[in-house]
């Protein structure tokens, strides 16, 4: 139960509720109307399993997908040299998948949202950061990467670029 | 709760709704809209007193609910207080980037405050004396967080559970401030008392 506080002060909190009460709600907004005209995009009813249970297969599929890039990035960057930005550059690993969960459901088919891929250049002492093996005395240098970006801003998933 | 509805027919609570939405109805929002909208309103107009505010911040939370509706998640809590914090990070943004501009609720009539001769009863006194005028006035003076725990709890009768879930804090920490925000209220109205 809530504590009322002193009692005139409660008097004029119950006066100023009813008052709050009473506002009329603003007639819907153009944008609130479009968003009613368009139709929603379906999503797959998530029946969600409690949170541990949850995080089970996606961290063991992460572990997975962590062993293929750490193994493909350990022979790209022992055999590899790093070509150019300009020349066209073909993927050297799997995607590492940095995010888990809910952030990847807007990704399914007919969502509202999606993800834009973007290529940059990563100092290679952020490879540690993704679990990646790097030479320190390189730490300076760059690889080239592209990365999963979701509409939020969250990065979602990282692959290597030979 | 002040802005109760009763229940409607079979399917059309907020849930039931909301489920509607996410399957792809969009018939479900207009509904959903009538039923949630109020109560979110008067909490972004009671937080910032800005009519203005309040009704962009509410129909932002419907948009982002509109385009997005897996974003709610009903173990985390009721929509309407899922709403609420949305339209609550509106009034936020709103409200770091300028002034307030129009105010409500406006000044009341002097007549009405102030009644032909003087209340017998203390109690009575106090209250018209000061009038929703000097409240509102002392409400907006509180800090923001003294300011959304009083508004939540006091002003919208939600539970502390829900109002804690609202402003993303602990339920101590909600205590603790609305404790605060009495006190401070108190203090501030007495302190404006001729």
């Amino acid at each position: 139960m809530n504590r009322p506080p002193d009692m005139p002060l409660s008097l004029l909190l119950g006066r100023a509720a009813r008052q709050l009460a009473d506002q009329p709600l603003p007639p819907m907004s153009p944008r609130v109307v479009a968003a009613l005209a368009r139709p929603v995009s379906p999503a797959p009813a998530v029946q969600r399993p409690p949170r541990a249970a949850a995080a089970r297969p996606w961290a063991w599929a992460g572990m997975v997908a962590c062993l293929v890039v750490l193994c493909a990035a350990a022979l790209l960057m022992a055999h590899e040299p790093q070509p150019p930005m300009s020349r066209a550059a073909a993927p050297a690993s799997d995607f590492l998948p940095l995010s888990v969960g809910q952030a990847w459901l807007p990704l399914s088919p007919g969502a509202a949202e999606g993800a834009w891929l973007v290529r940059t250049e990563l100092p290679k002492y952020r490879l540690a950061a993704l679990g990646l093996p790097y030479d320190p005395g390189r730490a300076g240098e760059s690889v080239r990467a592209e990365v999963l970006l979701h509409a939020s801003g969250e990065v979602l998933a990282v692959r290597l670029l030979r | 709760m002040l802005n109760f509805l009763p229940p409607g027919p079979a399917g059309s609570d907020a849930v039931s709704l909301w489920r509607r939405l996410v399957a792809g109805d969009a018939s479900a929002l207009d509904p959903l809209y009538r039923r949630e909208a109020g109560p979110v309103y008067r909490f972004a107009l009671a937080l910032c007193g800005n009519p203005s505010w309040a009704a962009d911040a509410t129909q932002e939370a419907f948009v982002a609910l509109a385009t997005r509706p897996q974003g709610f998640d009903p173990a985390r809590g009721s929509i309407g207080a899922y709403l609420a914090g949305v339209a609550r990070h509106g009034v936020l943004a709103q409200w770091r980037a300028g002034p307030v501009g129009e105010a409500w609720p406006p000044s009341e009539d002097a007549s009405e405050v102030d009644a032909d001769g003087s209340p017998a009863n203390p109690e009575e006194l106090l209250v018209h004396d000061q009038g929703l005028d000097a409240l509102w006035a002392a409400v907006r003076s509180l800090p923001w967080p003294f300011r959304e725990a009083l508004v939540l709890v006091d002003l919208q009768e939600r539970s502390y559970a829900e109002a804690a879930a609202i402003a993303g804090i602990e339920l101590n920490t909600l205590r603790t401030r609305l404790h605060r925000a009495r006190r401070q209220l108190a203090r501030q109205l007495a302190e404006d008392r001729p």
